[in-house]
């Protein structure tokens, strides 16, 4: 007997009632038929992106224009078939059925026209469960080069549904889908029609039905054929073998972390400079006062401290989508399959570590490529631990102030954080496959797509969308996160210290006849005005009053802030403690600064910056997970606070374990 | 479109009379069918979902890790330590 994917699968869907909201198409389809390729096709690149309830499957929600009617068409996950008992063929499932959203008024089946049978079976259980369906026949033209032919008003006539060859990269057939989707509409043709045709008593499974649809309306030599491509099986061989394939892979993977560096930095630095002359305009135009440190400080710095990340996203998700329409990418899974799985991660959790290398955000925001949902939530949850771009000034502040004179060992010991994260990373993944996230992993079968020219529009089209979902998210829950941290830092207001007075005077006094030093005398009294007002403010309180936990890791009070602060963006500590110290400026690569933060004393006279302490402080950066886009991000993944709540706690804990470690061992060893 | 195909050549009732073996015991290009699987429900459903079921013929691309077999237009590949675990009876004497 067929499997029945649904207990209504012999009632006539009800008819349908007059719309008085948008209709509903969703669409379906194995993976790698086209679907996102109609979908953007169809919707454009204006669409929003939304988890389906209860689950960490994210689903696409966007609008098309057919004649004069707005329909509203959902991207479901891809699929084998409906009935497996995998995450997506249950999201299918319940989205399909109307379970926590509406049901869906007609779906579109994508159909790859080259491999017909097989995907004609998600269609049989779609009309098994009562929803109406237009079948739309993707990739003809490449079927057609195959020597395949389509009978199209016979697998009409066999399918009981409108079958509309398309085209979906080239945009060809989509007028005649959407006149098609109209008509159904207005009078849908009845699934159970197909239902009939499933009879048991002929086919006995859905693949019999299947091929027999394929006898009768496909011709062809190789209709039901395996064909022998040989530059396929070539490319197989080499991207797949364990020596080649991984030369290739770190080829492919050096070249797209290049590029993305190279062309990135440039737009970075451009939305940098553009949001600093903002800022000094507005410093410029607003009055003194808390409206002007409210928008330069916090407003202007909080959107700014998460814009500049745009560039690198869109462009690795460009990248990426072109990466992935080549068909390469499943052959890549494969070879990183044998290192990783040791740590109960997938091949394909690569790509989004490798990207978490230069910006955990778009790493965690790739994690849709792994399909096993497990997998999916141990990668985000160790994706932070791997050392980003925004480390990188804290790491030179560090390593330099450890290894002052001693470049090599400098070098070594940046590299060795590299090392510590991924280590952490991995281990830390094991750890998490064996507990919380226990479960067999999936073995790893995957589907190895043809090879294909990707599509440029495509890949634009992603780029710019996941472009605009992250900056929803980081016009909302970042900005109002970086508001608070913000008010952290710059209140209470405090009147500056009567040293900061007398050298403002002074230099009033010398403005005209020696104004270099005038300059110089003014910059330290907004030091030390700045300093004032960062120790008295909240953040500074919280500072002190949290000191004894930071204490055993070598932290005075100084230490505490910086490392509160950089609990918004890690980047912040060098700042902070330039700020702090008085160092004058954060340039960590000025050796002038570097003395003074490396002759900064405690509150009791001794050394802020021990051998051990900065050590210490190494190590802690490169555990904790100090970034509150990346938490934000890590939400909307997940659907959940639970798993960015558990990636704080973790990590924090983490960083402060081996921290302590780290300090108190080197105190041991007699070094400090 | 165009006209429709002749029908497939009808499947025999019995496929062959080798024994199942491995399918890590096949090189490559054979051509086999499958006849069981030590995998869990949901992951042997994936299985015949792809196409690899017990009346298609499929044929070995590649051995190795992975292994790669192409069942009509699907290439799959199969984690070592996945093919290890399929029973398939060989096509020679058909």
């Amino acid at each position: 007997m067929m499997p029945s994917v649904s207990p209504s699968s012999d009632r006539m869907p009800a008819a349908p009632a007059p719309h008085a909201e948008v209709p509903r198409i969703a669409l379906l389809g194995n993976p790698n038929t086209g679907k996102t390729t109609l979908f953007n096709r169809l919707c454009g690149v204006l669409h929003k992106t939304a988890n389906f309830p209860g689950t960490t499957t994210r689903a696409r929600v966007g609008r098309c224009q057919a004649g004069e009617t707005t329909l509203e068409v959902v991207d479901l996950p891809g699929v084998y078939r409906l009935s497996l008992g995998l995450p997506e063929s249950r999201v299918c499932r319940a989205a399909l059925l109307g379970e926590g959203s509406r049901r869906p008024d007609l779906a579109v089946v994508v159909l790859d026209a080259t491999n017909l049978a097989r995907n004609l079976v998600l269609l049989a259980e779609l009309a098994e469960m009562g929803v109406p369906a237009v079948a739309a026949l993707n990739m003809v033209d490449l079927a057609q080069r195959r020597g395949l032919s389509f009978d199209r008003a016979r697998l009409s006539a066999l399918l009981g549904c409108p079958v509309i060859p398309v085209v979906a990269r080239r945009g060809d057939g989509l007028a005649e889908l959407r006149d098609a989707l109209l008509e159904q509409l207005e009078t849908p043709a009845s699934p159970l029609a197909m239902v009939h045709r499933l009879d048991p008593a002929a086919f006995p499974s859905h693949e019999e039905w299947a091929e027999r649809v394929v006898a009768d309306g496909v011709g062809g030599r190789r209709a039901v054929g395996a064909a022998l491509d040989t530059l396929t099986e070539r490319l197989d061989q080499a991207f797949t073998h364990p020596l080649l394939g991984t030369l290739v892979f770190l080829a492919v993977m050096t070249g797209l972390f290049w590029v993305l560096f190279v062309l990135a930095s440039v737009p970075m630095d451009l939305i940098e400079a553009t949001f600093g002359h903002l800022g000094e305009w507005t410093a410029a135009v607003v009055p003194p006062g808390a409206i002007r440190d409210l928008l330069v400080q916090g407003v202007i710095g909080g959107i700014a401290g998460s814009v500049v990340f745009l560039p690198q996203i869109c462009l690795l998700f460009f990248l990426l989508s072109l990466l992935e329409d080549t068909g390469y990418l499943a052959r890549a899974a494969f070879v990183m399959d044998r290192i990783l799985c040791r740590f109960g991660l997938p091949g394909h959790a690569f790509v989004p570590l490798l990207s978490s290398h230069a910006c955990a955000i778009p790493g965690i925001m790739s994690t849709p490529l792994i399909p096993d949902r497990q997998d999916r939530l141990t990668t985000i949850l160790v994706a932070p631990l791997m050392s980003c771009s925004a480390r990188v000034p804290v790491y030179v502040f560090l390593t330099s102030l450890l290894f002052a004179d001693r470049p090599l060992l400098a070098g070594l010991a940046f590299a060795g954080c590299y090392l510590l994260g991924a280590t952490a990373a991995l281990v830390t993944a094991a750890v998490t496959r064996r507990t919380i996230l226990k479960g067999p992993s999936r073995p790893m079968v995957l589907e190895l797509p043809s090879y294909k020219t990707p599509s440029l529009r495509n890949a634009l089209q992603i780029a710019f969308h996941q472009g605009i979902s992250f900056l929803r998210t980081a016009g909302t829950v970042i900005m109002a996160i970086c508001l608070v941290m913000w008010w952290l830092s710059a209140y209470p207001r405090s009147a500056p210290p009567a040293e900061s007075v007398a050298l403002r005077q002074q230099a009033e006094a010398l403005v005209t006849s020696q104004p270099d030093r005038a300059a110089e005398l003014t910059h330290e009294a907004d030091l030390l005005a700045a300093r004032h007002a960062q120790a008295n403010s909240f953040a500074g309180r919280i500072g002190r009053t949290i000191e004894p936990v930071f204490a055993p890791l070598g932290y005075d009070w100084q230490l505490t802030v910086g490392v509160l602060t950089s609990f918004l963006a890690r980047e912040v500590f060098v700042s902070t403690m330039a700020v702090l110290l008085e160092a004058g400026s954060d340039d960590v690569e000025s050796a002038g600064v570097l003395t003074r933060i490396r002759t900064a004393r405690r509150d009791g006279g001794g050394p802020i910056f021990t051998r051990a302490t900065s050590a210490s402080l190494l190590v802690f950066f490169v555990l904790a997970m100090q970034c509150l886009s990346t938490l934000v991000v890590t939400r909307r993944e997940t659907g959940s606070w639970r798993w960015p709540a558990l990636q704080l706690v973790y990590m924090s804990s983490l960083a402060y374990l081996f921290a302590l470690v780290t300090y108190q061992g080197l105190r041991m060893l007699g070094v400090s | 479109m165009s006209s429709p195909a002749p029908r497939p050549r009808p499947l025999p009732d019995v496929l062959s009379d080798a024994l199942p073996v491995q399918l890590t015991d096949l090189a490559a290009g054979a051509e086999a069918r499958l006849h069981a699987a030590n995998l869990g429900d949901d992951d042997f459903a994936l299985l015949e979902a792809l196409g690899m079921t017990r009346r298609c013929r499929f044929r070995v691309c590649k051995v190795g890790d992975p292994w790669i077999v192409q069942i009509r237009e699907t290439r799959i590949g199969l984690a070592a330590s996945v093919a290890r675990r399929i029973l398939v009876v060989p096509d020679a004497v058909l």
